[in-house]
């Protein structure tokens, strides 16, 4: 590991004085561990998380989906092998907690339950969002210069951003997300951008910004004094865009540092290709705090991979590969055997658990406070469709990676008991748990499920998460 | 030097600051002695509230808390209690104006963005303004006008571009599209990346609707446009933005202020995503400008330029301007207050010939906009009653499975739209009328059938309803039943909602001794009511506030405001929590009026008595019970059909389809699926066949007696604790002595405020708000007297009253207001 002299003298510390990557650094010096900032990152993928692929081995339960449970298995991950699909994550397996079991049936929707997942809330197809979800509450407490980014895999390199179905930052405003890698960098850390292109590119995006505020400055001088105070509104709202820009500015060179490498990947075709990209613009922009939550849409139906080798993933949706029969001894309706349903999933799963590994390696390596960045973060992992491609949320399997300053009990599988079975939790006391651990102690959160009888307790943490 | 300047300024602060202390000795203080120290003084001290001891020196930050107190409850008219010794008007006017002005020197009192909400314009006196006493001289101020979500929505929709809302309404049930909205970094943020959206879109060389006249610039080995091509695509640009065209100003600013600069930076690619995107931020397009451009009057008022009426009138009628609004103020023809009545008529005359309403999609899932024709007047009805907040309120299905808020939702926007086309007494219509259309029907479907009796879906519903039926329905052009189980909150089941036979939007006479009008139809009720329970303060606040155009004061801080949930209990019981007189004297205003609505459940169903204890269980017996009586009554008819003779029919019948069948030849399209569909139905029909054939008549006789002894079975269950409903009440504040008094229930509630005077100008001053985007004033008052009597005049035409407010003085001019006022 990067000791954390050599990590500065890497980095340059010139004008790191003023950035707020200068914050970590000096909570150590002053030895606080509440002043270190919170990170969260959210992974989200579609199709559903199937138990077979994050059961480590050596379990009961392994190779068994549909085990009735009355009790709650609590295993040390420690004495078990990972699941092939998760080996990546091997080195990590101290931080990590693998979860059964929870379920969420106040989704609906047979592919997902949008932003009920995140939000703990009914939301339907298509339905605009209710309020506002945990990734963006988390992003409203601990803001950066960029409060909260979101990432989703596009179906194509032209795509610029997307409205996410799984995140929202109130009533009827879906969290926007950058699709397009390039686009993310421009924005995120256009500053450092030495080409032609990009200079060219911040000056056009400059006379923009001149030409709207003398547009609105212009309109100003007939009115009256109410009607002024109104456009101020609009003129302060270009003026934060541009406050933005100069404080990106004042950070140049630790950017210029941390600043991911562009290179093909961020105007790639193949759908893969971006994803790391989103996934190295994510480290680089908590590593260098100008964000705090980031939201990270892995997959979702409409996507066909094109960078895997694999002759049928090529061939099809992420969606199709859904309907495509995984369980032993069945065949589906392309009347392919189980084997290549299930070779695909572990493809992609075990992508993705590298993609997470990536990042935590990457937080892992920063030191902070006594310990690494990685401390300080919580990633997780799960579908927003439950188990399963055609869900019912009786089972919401997920991965708890990084334990928030010892707020988590990590390293550990947990398996809570089957829906309306005494001991059963549900998706929103996770929820609630990283509520806690981020220090907003909230024990009742989102609409309740009414089809669990009274006994189950839907509200407050996860206890068996919590070290205290 | 600087000192000095310092101690003057803050001198002169001083001085401006200081109690005037004079008038608190002169007017004030006996003012307190001779109305309120009687009941808040040393010797008594009502809701533990004294004013005897307290003095002038406001701006000293003396008593803050109390001044704010007196000072609500004075301009509210709330204090003195009725029953007392009322002041004057003018003096009530010169203490609260005393006590607002020093309570603003400290920076106290009221807060003039909350006194900005539509709600709040109650505060100005009713009588006042319809007293003909104020001659006001009526103009809006100058003003930018945030547009609406619904104009964004519209434009995005007419991209054909999933775009983000970044501009939202004021919030809550009531007016939600008000002048006094701001747009402001969040805002530009989601707009910053729509533009974008859209300016990538417009620079795309794949042609589409949108971008047909820049598409080309961007193909590839196309040649550099000419300096003409360019200023045809910003005029095509403009036209499609802010549909007009551009000025020579506007030229020169977009073209070389924008387009050029980032052209010679990135090429022409990008000087077009600069120009529309800086078109998509201006405030042209975020803000509706109404500045007064027009000719000036002698006292100063401005009258809107006819481009700006143009948009003001569009605005007011649709989500988009209206070109043959555009046209005439192009052509001169909008210059005039005759002109803008003549369009306004032209406009609401305009009918809507296909009625679509009538076919909007039954299961509209997301409670999304039936968009109407003319959107704005539907709106308006929708923000005014409130009812569109049923989707909001959450109701557990498991305690009743039929609620569907979007249909009742619907259900009530064809209430409302089915009265403005008669266009009389629209006010009291919509408040008594027992007429409600309901659930989705096709007008063309008996056409489809009489036209077409063989097409297989036509076929199947022929069969469904028999032979005897069907003539029925041809013969009468009507259409049996309604297809929806929600019609259970009009207390319709099954069997009666089968009974219903109606051709396309027809209204359904419901008894009226159940149903009048908006106030008592499921929509409003549930829209008004809680999670499980009633809402009567609620309801009878919003009956206040909207119809009687009175205001009630907010929840006093401290107050727990929680009504106990004990099931033993009725609600009207429990809510004896606020019958003491501290509570009661601001919830006589509501709950008298709330509580003759308990003649409804909270889903909206009529009833007669009030279950106590379980009520859910007992509600869940009680749908069990009718659930399996319907399933065995329809059993038995269906076994009575099958003697003897009804067998042979149902052999022959799949004797029939046996012989029509055919073994699909291998090679067809879909070989394995054709076959596998031959061999099931192969399957089923031998089945069938099989079945009928061995069936005796003892076994046919042991079913019919099975379902007959299943219904002897069967016990409508008893609740073990109910007691009848109370639906009495009090209505008080018509101003009518007629009227005002103790009521029965919720339909003489109704009916006697559809005859009330004070209802129907409040109604008038609601239509003010929501067309002139402000609170009214004084000076409005004849823009409202006129519009009650243009309304009244036409037999209660809305019509009639729309016309009259959009060419008033309010409408058309524009003044700053004098600060002084």
């Amino acid at each position: 590991m990067v000791t954390r002299r050599n990590f500065l003298r890497n980095i340059g510390a010139g004008s790191l004085a003023l950035s707020p990557f200068m914050q970590h650094l000096r909570a150590e010096a002053g030895g606080k561990a509440s002043d270190l900032p919170k990170r969260f990152v959210f992974v989200v993928r579609g199709n559903g998380l199937r138990p077979y692929g994050v059961v480590p081995e050596g379990l009961e339960e392994f190779g068994n989906d549909r085990l009735k449970l009355d009790r709650v298995v609590d295993r040390p991950l420690a004495d078990l092998k990972l699941n092939q699909s998760m080996q990546a994550l091997e080195p990590f397996k101290d931080q990590l907690s693998i979860i059964q079991g929870l379920s969420s049936k106040i989704c609906k929707g047979p592919h997902g339950g949008h932003f009920g997942v995140l939000g703990a809330y009914t939301s339907g197809d298509h339905a605009p969002p209710r309020k506002e979800t945990l990734d963006a509450t988390l992003a409203k407490k601990f803001p950066g210069i960029f409060p909260h980014l979101a990432f989703h895999i596009g179906t194509n390199k032209d795509e610029l951003f997307r409205y996410l179905d799984i995140s929202a930052q109130g009533k009827n405003t879906r969290t926007p997300a950058y699709a397009s890698a390039m686009l993310a960098y421009k924005e995120i850390f256009g500053t450092v951008m030495t080409g032609e292109d990009a200079k060219i590119e911040a000056m056009a995006h400059q006379n923009l910004m001149d030409f709207l505020v003398d547009d609105v400055k212009r309109t100003k001088k007939s009115l009256n004094s109410n009607e002024k105070e109104k456009l101020d509104h609009y003129l302060n709202g270009f003026e934060a865009l541009r406050d933005r820009q100069v404080k990106l500015n004042t950070m140049g060179d630790s950017l210029a540092k941390m600043a991911p490498k562009l290179d093909d990947k961020y105007a790639s075709e193949i759908e893969t290709h971006r994803l790391e990209a989103h996934f190295d613009l994510a480290a680089s922009s908590l590593i260098t705090g100008l964000t705090n939550v980031v939201t990270i849409r892995a997959d979702q139906l409409e996507v066909r991979y094109q960078g895997f080798d694999h002759a049928r993933i090529k061939e099809i949706s992420v969606h199709e590969i859904g309907h495509t029969a995984d369980v032993e001894g069945t065949e589906d309706r392309f009347e392919s055997n189980w084997k290549e349903g299930r070779e695909m999933r572990e493809k992609i799963r075990t992508y993705q658990m590298e993609l997470i590994a990536g990042l935590a390696g990457k937080l892992k390596a920063v030191p902070e406070g006594d310990g690494t960045m990685l401390d300080n973060t919580v990633i997780v992992f799960l579908s927003d469709a439950g188990s399963q491609h055609h869900t019912g949320y009786e089972n919401m399997p997920l991965m708890v990676l990084g334990n928030m300053n010892k707020a988590f009990k990590t390293g550990r599988y947990l398996h809570f008991p089957n829906y309306n079975q005494s001991g059963h939790r549900v998706l929103a006391n996770l929820l609630m748990s990283l509520q806690h651990a981020a220090g907003m102690p909230v024990d009742d959160y989102g609409d309740k499920d009414l089809g669990l009888s009274e006994t189950i307790d839907q509200s407050g943490p996860l206890a068996e998460l919590m070290t205290s | 030097m600087k000192c000095i300047g310092i101690l003057v300024l803050l001198g002169s602060l001083c001085l401006g600051k200081e109690t005037d202390v004079a008038e608190f000795n002169e007017r004030i203080k006996p003012f307190l002695s001779e109305h309120c120290v009687r009941c808040h003084g040393e010797k008594k001290q009502k809701a533990d509230f004294t004013v005897h001891d307290i003095d002038g020196l406001i701006s000293q930050g003396k008593d803050v808390e109390r001044w704010e107190k007196i000072l609500e409850l004075v301009s509210l008219g709330d204090m003195p209690p009725e029953d007392e010794d009322q002041p004057s008007k003018v003096e009530r006017s010169r203490v609260q104006g005393w006590i607002a002005t020093e309570l603003a020197k400290i920076g106290r009192g009221h807060d003039s963005s909350k006194l900005a909400l539509p709600h709040q314009a109650n505060r100005v006196d009713h009588e006042d303004l319809f007293s003909g006493k104020f001659k006001g001289s009526a103009s809006s101020p100058p003003r930018m006008w945030r547009k609406s979500p619904q104009i964004y929505s519209r434009f995005a929709s007419e991209m054909r571009l999933k775009l983000s809302q970044p501009l939202m309404g004021l919030g809550g049930k009531g007016i939600q599209d008000y002048a006094s909205l701001v747009a402001d970094e969040s805002t530009i943020k989601t707009m910053m990346r729509n533009s974008n959206l859209v300016a990538e879109h417009m620079v795309s060389p794949k042609r589409s609707h949108m971008n047909r006249f820049l598409n080309g610039f961007f193909k590839e080995g196309a040649e550099p446009p000419t300096e003409e091509g360019i200023e045809r695509a910003l005029t095509e640009l403009f036209k499609q933005i802010y549909q007009r065209e551009p000025t020579p100003e506007d030229r020169q600013r977009y073209i070389e202020g924008l387009f050029e600069k980032n052209r010679r930076l990135g090429g022409l690619s990008l000087g077009f995503r600069s120009l529309i995107m800086g078109m998509l931020m201006s405030q042209e397009f975020v803000f509706r400008m109404e500045v007064g451009l027009g000719g000036e009057l002698p006292d100063g008022r401005r009258m809107l330029s006819p481009l700006e009426l143009a948009y003001a009138l569009s605005y007011a009628l649709y989500d988009k301007p209206d070109p043959e609004l555009l046209k005439a103020a192009g052509e001169g023809r909008l210059k005039s207050r005759s002109d803008v009545e003549r369009e306004v008529r032209r406009i609401l005359e305009n009918p809507d010939k296909e009625k679509r309403y009538w076919h909007y999609p039954m299961y509209h899932r997301w409670g999304e906009d039936y968009y109407h024709f003319r959107p704005r007047e539907l709106r308006f009805f929708q923000e005014f009653f409130g009812y569109p907040a049923v989707a909001d309120v959450f109701k557990d299905k498991e305690r009743a499975g039929f609620h569907h808020a979007n249909r009742l939702r619907k259900d009530a926007d064809m209430f409302v739209l089915g009265i403005l086309e008669e266009d009389e007494d629209v006010l009291a219509q919509l408040l008594t009328s027992n007429r409600y259309p309901m659930d989705y029907i096709k007008g063309d479907k008996i056409k489809k059938l009489q036209g077409n009796p063989d097409e297989r879906h036509n076929k199947h519903l022929r069969e469904q309803y028999g032979e005897e039926e069907w003539a029925n329905i041809l013969k009468s052009g009507k259409w049996p039943g309604l297809g929806s189980n929600h019609v259970e909150a009009y207390n319709l089941d099954r069997d009666a909602a089968r009974a219903v036979r109606r051709g396309a939007g027809e209204a359904i006479a419901f008894p009226r001794k159940q149903r009048a009008g908006m106030l008592t139809h499921p929509a409003w009720l549930v829209a008004h009511s809680g999670n499980t329970e009633n809402d009567p303060i609620r309801r009878g606040k919003w009956i206040r506030e909207h119809l009687l155009a009175d205001l009630v004061p907010e929840v006093p801080i401290g107050v727990d405001a929680k009504v106990s949930d004990d099931p033993h209990r009725t609600l009207r019981q429990r809510m004896d929590k606020v019958r003491p007189e501290e509570c009661w004297r601001c919830h006589r205003q509501m709950n008298p009026l709330g509580e003759v609505f308990e003649a409804y459940d909270d889903f909206g169903r009529f009833r007669k008595i009030i279950v106590l204890g379980d009520a859910d269980e007992f509600f869940k017996k009680k749908r069990k019970f009718e659930h399996d009586t319907q399933r065995t009554r329809d059993e038995l008819k269906r076994w009575l059909k099958l003697d003897g003779a009804g067998r042979q029919v149902k052999v022959a019948e799949a004797e029939a389809k046996l012989a029509e069948m055919k073994k699909p030849e291998e090679g067809v399209k879909n070989y394995p699926a054709a076959m596998s569909r031959y061999e099931k139905d192969l399957k089923r029909w031998i089945g069938e066949r099989k079945k009928w054939q061995e069936m005796t008549d003892e076994q046919w006789q042991k079913e019919v007696n099975r379902c007959r002894q299943r219904l002897a079975e069967l016990k409508a269950p008893v609740p073990k604790s109910a007691v009848p409903v109370d639906t009495s009440g009090e209505l008080r504040g018509t101003g009518n002595p007629d009227l005002d008094g103790p009521v029965e229930d919720a339909i003489d509630l109704v009916n006697r405020l559809a005859k009330s005077e004070r209802v129907r100008q409040s109604f008038i001053r609601h239509a003010f708000r929501f067309w002139m985007g402000r609170n009214e004033t004084l000076d409005d008052s004849p823009t409202l007297m006129a519009a009650d009597r243009a309304y009244v005049e036409n037999g209660g035409s809305f019509k009639a009253l729309l016309v009259s407010l959009l060419t008033s003085d309010s409408f058309l001019y524009r003044k700053a207001p004098n600060p002084e006022n």
